[in-house]
């Protein structure tokens, strides 16, 4: 019997010793929640470089916060160290303001990020005047179409909205699906939706639904969404969208059945990773209102946030310094990652060369905030954030109309502003 | 010795036994369900520290709120659809499987196996099956010069709820064909002998001896199916999310949607009370029903 039990101790000593492996030699765990493939890459760099820490990757993606399931493991202390989320109210905000969120003033200012970040992009993390995060990369969201296919049939970018149409129906009558969008996800709702909102209501008239008294169900966001509604009676945008996945519409775009999707440019990555073969450009949709200048959508797309519960705060900002504030993190996110970071690029001159020309404009755009709209699905707080999709794709599967839409969304807007969670 | 015939008396062993079977529903079904009963008296999003007590607002607002109404509904078709499909196929495929002489348990496991695919996985499968462009329906339609019924099925106000009810079908059938198969083993061979005697022909020995002898097997199959539906979410979700537009939101996803997507935790839980009392009562009343006729 004691033999027995000195066998069983001897045993537990050592499972003990093997977990704690990485603490006997000194490494810190570091749980990472990333969106993107490449930050891989980046992760072995830096354990490389810092040997004392050890990087627990995981993947994360929108459904992780809109389902809820990124709060359940936050609150429960098992979720990441830090996490990459969309950097807007209805995200980051959200988190934020339930204290989920560790608050980086303090390291704002010890490692001067409020002179090395773009001002305007700071906007974005900051809640009742703290920040809860570091921006993590600018994108564009507007149509992208398949230069060969345009090529083969003649057709040039359209400056107007009556240009827009014409060329959806050339593309229609040479057998191509013009506009596809997978709609049976939420997000690509919210990236179409919001491109023609700002075409038909512009920035300033969104900005004052944001932050103001604009409405929903006010006349240039109704013809915005009327406008929409069109294209899919008509079979311009393709009139099953609802039964498309995200993934389901890109492969249409790629495999050259639909000419054009409304998308961002995170699809860099994806495309030059998987389907390099195909040329494919973007512009800007055409204005739909009459005082309207036309904007992509987009602007600041996630940021880092770290979590109000982790054991090394200043271990996890450490990483995320290096990765904006050292050239070789840059580059890492420019030429593998495809992204375009928030601040002025380190040695521009050198990785140019490497850089689609969507990062180069982006790039050159960034000082200049005006040129992005609202991505709106990012600043729709969570509890409007439900009926904003679903309406989106009543709309979508004309199946309510403009204004039915529009009144919905309004009327969930109105509820959740009296409950304060409008967030300025 | 008078403490010990007492306790003797009271059976404490057997309540000795029970002590951890007793503490694990208390910590995983009793704790929850009590907590679930608290926060539906409150707005909460589930996470904020602050709850704040609203009493009886959420069950108010579930009555008026048009969304739940319309997946009531929806829950309702499901059902009927499918306890029609599902155990329709599955009596059908067990009365068949059970006259077979060879190969009754290759065809068993074999139609057993969409029951063993996780929903998720089933869910792309059928996806993949009713996708507009290249999935198996449309293209056999358009084969067979039905094109014109092709269509964006898990897209479609009319066709969502039941494509994904007919993919749900397909998954859980095998379950129940199992537990029909188990029934029709119970059934007197010698009744069918009698039976024939008697002149029956195939269909009136399944309606007059095989029907009636599984009773008690079909009143817990349908009891199963009746509860499965009306808690029905997985492949819901991994199909549709309730869409287009709310057309196969079902009780499940609402509530899901509610508590977990909108944060709204204290009016998820006032729906979720809902929908177990609901299926408590119906299970309680078809059990009844089924028993006084039976009776």
């Amino acid at each position: 019997m004691r033999r027995s039990f000195k066998v069983l101790s001897l045993l537990l000593v050592i499972l003990i010793g093997m977990s704690s492996i990485s603490s006997a030699y000194g490494q810190k765990v570091i749980k990472f929640a990333y969106e993107g493939e490449w930050m891989l890459e980046f992760f072995k760099w830096y354990t490389q470089k810092n040997p004392d820490i050890k990087i627990e990757a995981s993947p994360i993606t929108l459904e992780d916060v809109d389902t809820g399931a990124l709060q359940l493991a936050l609150v429960g202390g098992t979720g990441p160290d830090i996490m990459q989320i969309d950097a807007a109210p209805g995200r980051m905000g959200m988190l934020a303001l339930a204290g989920l969120l560790y608050p980086l003033d303090e390291f704002y200012a010890k490692y001067g990020w409020d002179k090395k970040f773009f001002p305007w992009t700071l906007r974005s993390v900051t809640y009742n005047g703290k920040k809860y995060g570091l921006p993590s990369e600018v994108e564009y969201i507007g149509p992208f179409y398949n230069k060969n296919i345009f090529k083969k049939l003649g057709l040039n970018i359209p400056k107007t909205y009556e240009e827009f149409k014409n060329l959806l129906s050339k593309l229609k009558s040479a057998g191509y699906i013009p506009v596809t969008q997978g709609t049976r996800d939420p997000t690509p709702r919210g990236h179409i939706y919001a491109n023609f909102i700002e075409a038909s209501a512009g920035k300033i008239r969104v900005e004052r639904l944001l932050y103001g008294n604009g409405r929903w169900d006010s006349p240039e966001f109704n013809l915005g969404a009327k406008e929409l509604q069109e294209l899919v009676r008509s079979d311009l945008v393709y009139k099953e969208c609802n039964s498309l996945k995200y993934s389901e519409s890109n492969n249409l775009l790629w495999t050259e059945k639909a000419a054009m999707t409304f998308m961002g440019t995170w699809i860099l990555y994806e495309y030059l990773k998987e389907y390099s073969k195909m040329d494919f450009g973007y512009f800007i949709l055409p204005p739909i209102g009459k005082d309207v200048p036309g904007r992509f959508t987009g602007g600041l797309g996630s940021g880092y946030a770290i979590s109000a519960k982790t054991k090394y705060p200043e271990e996890c900002v450490r990483i995320l310094d290096a990765l904006f504030n050292t050239p070789e993190g840059q580059k890492m996110m420019l030429t593998v990652g495809k992204v375009v970071p928030p601040l002025p690029i380190l040695d521009f001159s050198k990785v140019k060369k490497d850089l689609h020309p969507l990062q180069i404009d982006v790039i050159q755009k960034l000082k200049d905030p005006k040129g992005i709209g609202y991505n709106l699905s990012v600043y729709v707080p969570t509890t409007v954030k439900n009926v904003y999709y679903e309406n989106i794709q009543g709309l979508m599967g004309l199946m309510i109309s403009p204004e039915e839409c529009n009144r919905n969304i309004q009327k969930e807007w109105e509820r959740a502003k009296a409950a304060g969670l409008i967030l300025k | 010795m008078d403490l010990k015939r007492k306790l003797r008396r009271l059976n404490l062993w057997a309540y000795l036994f029970i002590i951890p079977a007793l503490t694990f529903y208390s910590v995983f079904t009793l704790r929850p369900l009590t907590q679930s009963i608290i926060l539906s008296f409150y707005d909460w999003d589930g996470f904020n520290p602050v709850k704040r007590f609203v009493s009886f607002a959420n069950y108010i607002e579930a009555l008026s709120d048009l969304v739940l109404g319309l997946a009531l509904l929806n829950n309702i078709k499901w059902v009927l659809i499918s306890i029609i499909l599902s155990q329709g196929t599955a009596l059908l495929l067990a009365v068949l499987i059970s006259r077979c002489i060879i190969g009754q348990s290759f065809f068993r496991s074999v139609l057993f196996f969409p029951n063993m695919l996780s929903p998720m996985i089933a869910a792309l499968i059928w996806g993949r099956i009713y996708d507009p462009l290249i999935g198996f329906v449309n293209t056999f339609l358009k084969s067979i010069g039905y094109g014109h019924l092709a269509r964006g099925w898990l897209g479609s106000p009319e066709w969502a709820l039941i494509a994904v009810c007919i993919a749900n079908s397909w998954r859980a059938y095998g379950y129940y064909m199992v537990l029909y198969l188990a029934g029709l083993q119970s059934v007197d061979p010698t009744l069918y002998d009698a039976a024939k005697v008697d002149g029956a022909n195939g269909w009136q020995e399944f309606w007059y001896v095989t029907l009636p002898s599984i009773r008690s097997t079909t009143t817990l199959v349908l009891s199963l199916a009746l509860i499965n539906s009306l808690m029905t979410f997985d492949m819901v979700w991994g199909m549709t999310q309730g869409g287009p537009f709310h057309r196969s939101e079902v009780l499940s996803t609402l509530i899901y949607k509610t508590a977990f997507a909108s944060n709204r935790v204290g009016y998820g839980c006032a729906l979720s009370l809902m929908q177990a009392i609901l299926i408590f009562t119906i299970t309680i009343l078809f059990i009844r029903i089924r028993e006084r006729s039976e009776g």
